[in-house]
């Protein structure tokens, strides 16, 4: 686990564009669950992309656990992604899926059959290890895509959208389930979501964001129950 | 398939019992009639020197003819190859574009207009070999960048996250990926290879020969990947989803819990592996008395469940396993001793920490009966009354 710091962060696509994040600074303790939260295009998945290290700022400083990670790869930023679309590798099967990073890493086989062992059961997956991505409903993608940013135990878990796709019960009983993945293991997370619900359940802190600003950062309740502007309270009120 | 192939050519030899199955049928049918959809073949000049196929095998133009229809037709397969690989090898496969894809296909289709469009070209003297190259080629081309273009490009975040070699990138990930096209590549450049061996060679048996095996890959190589090599009969039974029985509750929100009734008079029942109710209202029995099973399936509204401050003995229990605040109102979520997991709306300035010990209770009276009974279902959608906001 570790802190993680964002300072005077700007990024533009372009050179005229209008930044997609614009002097942006938020701070995440140790083992804290923040949500962004913001409408599509407020700059919630690019930051998540600029700290995983899948894009390179224009400005400012990331650091994690009071390291400086600018410019460094993102396989050794020790960070896990929990990817939208969940971007598990459609050919490989989920055994595969969650163990070709400790594969990459050059893990013994020891290793690698423990690790394995010890995340599909605290995730309920070892049923699933055979099978591939299109056999596998959206909720059990959504764990296995969980399952295979942890098992390489980063230091900060980031979940783009994780609940996307999923409706109705679906989709309150997995945000219970990652609630309780998430409390469990006790990692700095970010999610982004557009959902004010879903926010207001996972999360200890909101960062309302819109167009790459941050509107209130604060607890759920605080921030619920005094919004700074419009914008904010409608963001809480959106599902 | 014999006398098939035997009217097409006398001289060819007879071979029985190498196909069977349906693909015998699929690939006779398919030798007889490909060579006529436009597969045009020089007459065979030499076919009184080769009166059969073993002959012919062993004749002394064979490694000529061969190579020759090599050079003409197959340094497609090894171009495209290059081409498929090198960009699945490189950072730009991440990177494909729409335009670039149709550029090929525009390519292809300017030498076909071209090809057809002007004599002089056609009867050049390797003319056939630049339409080749022109038209197919890129055809081939498009076919591998349109599958890269298929990748989500997240998958490619993925693998940069996981750190994985290009090596490794290529061996899981990408080939498997691109393995399609390069797939329908090597078949294509085969069967035409085959076309072209027989017509340099003199030998119009190879036509259909060639047709036929290709056709035969086609098949087996099509079913592998349907039925057999890249989904397990596991994945099949996963596919069949259950039935949800929430649907049919008309309510996305309620908890679905299993009764199982304690007596024939359907005045006791058991909820969550304890029996709460000894006694329930006359109404409520004779509903269940009506069913005539030993388990029913109950809905009970999130916000009908008390969380009691106190341990009671004859009351629910069980353990906290989630808490999500959602503003004025929080959701919990209760594991029961024998593991339901049911959801209480609760005020979210309580605090429930995981795994603690709570006691709960739901009126009998707010269960939501609908009839939709474990065993065999004797309930009419029809009489059911509609299940309102779970706050309702």
């Amino acid at each position: 686990m570790a802190e993680l710091a964002l300072k005077s962060i700007v990024k533009r696509y372009g050179r005229t564009a209008s930044p997609a994040i614009n002097d942006l600074n938020l701070e995440v303790g140790d083992g804290e669950i923040v949500a962004l939260l913001g409408p599509a295009r407020s700059g919630k998945s690019t930051l998540l992309r600029l700290i995983a290290g899948l894009e390179s700022c224009s400005q400012g400083e990331i650091t994690i656990g009071n390291k400086m990670v600018n410019g460094i790869h993102p396989k050794d930023r020790r960070i896990g992604f929990v990817f939208s679309d969940c971007a598990l590798y459609p050919a490989l099967t989920v055994r595969e899926n969650l163990t070709l990073n400790l594969r990459a890493r050059g893990a013994s086989r020891k290793e690698v059959d423990k690790r394995l062992a010890e995340t599909a059961e605290s995730f309920g997956i070892a049923p699933l290890l055979e099978r591939r991505p299109a056999a596998l409903s959206g909720a059990e993608k959504l764990r296995v895509n969980i399952a295979r940013a942890i098992i390489r135990r980063p230091s900060v878990l980031l979940l783009d959208e994780p609940l996307n796709g999923l409706e109705g019960m679906a989709h309150v009983h997995m945000r219970t389930e990652t609630k309780r993945f998430l409390v469990e293991i006790g990692l700095t997370t970010i999610i982004a979501t557009r959902s004010g619900e879903d926010a207001m359940a996972l999360a200890d802190r909101i960062a309302v964001l819109d167009q790459g600003q941050i509107q209130q950062f604060g607890k759920p309740i605080a921030v619920f129950n005094n919004p700074a502007n419009q914008f904010v309270a409608e963001a809480l009120q959106s599902h | 398939m014999a006398s098939e192939r035997n009217s097409l050519d006398p001289k060819a030899p007879e071979q029985s019992g190498f196909f069977i199955s349906t693909e015998s049928v699929l690939v006779s049918v398919a030798a007889l009639i490909l060579p006529f959809l436009g597969v045009t073949f020089s007459p065979p000049p030499q076919s009184s020197v080769y009166p059969g196929l073993l002959a012919a095998l062993t004749g002394p133009d064979l490694w000529h003819s061969a190579w020759l229809a090599r050079l003409l037709v197959a340094s497609g397969i090894e171009i495209a190859l290059a081409a498929g690989i090198g960009l699945a090898f490189s950072k730009a496969a991440s990177n494909v574009s729409r335009s670039l894809v149709r550029i090929f296909f525009l390519i292809s289709a300017i030498s076909l207009l071209c090809w057809l469009a002007i004599p002089s070209i056609r009867s050049l003297e390797n003319g056939s070999v630049l339409a080749d190259f022109c038209i197919s080629l890129p055809i081939y081309i498009a076919a591998v960048l349109a599958h890269l273009r298929l990748v989500q490009r997240s998958v490619y975040d993925a693998i940069s996250i996981d750190g994985a070699s290009p090596w490794l990138t290529f061996k899981t990930v990408m080939f498997p990926l691109v393995g399609p096209a390069l797939l329908i590549v090597v078949l294509s450049r085969l069967f035409v290879l085959f076309q072209e061996f027989g017509r340099h060679y003199g030998l119009s048996a190879t036509i259909p020969l060639g047709c036929a095996l290709a056709v035969l890959a086609a098949i087996l190589i099509w079913r592998a990947f349907v039925a057999g090599v890249f989904r397990t009969s596991q994945e099949k039974v996963a596919d069949r989803q259950p039935i949800d029985t929430v649907k049919l509750l008309d309510d996305s929100n309620i908890n679905l819990v299993e009764v199982k009734l304690r007596s024939k008079e359907g005045t006791q029942i058991q909820m969550f592996g304890e029996s709460a109710w000894t006694s329930l209202s006359p109404e409520l029995a004779q509903q269940l008395q009506q069913h005539q099973v030993e388990k029913v399936a109950v809905g009970v509204r999130p916000a009908k469940v008390q969380i009691l401050s106190e341990p009671k003995k004859t009351a629910f229990h069980g353990v906290v396993y989630s808490f999500e605040p959602l503003g004025k109102v929080g959701l919990l979520t209760i594991e029961a001793v024998d593991g339901t997991r049911v959801r209480a709306l609760v005020d979210s300035s309580l605090t429930f920490a995981l795994d603690r010990r709570i006691s709960f209770w739901i009126d009998p009276n707010d269960l939501v009966l609908q009839g939709q009974a474990t065993r065999p279902a004797p309930s009419n959608p029809k009489d059911k009354e509609p299940v309102k906001d779970i706050d309702g």
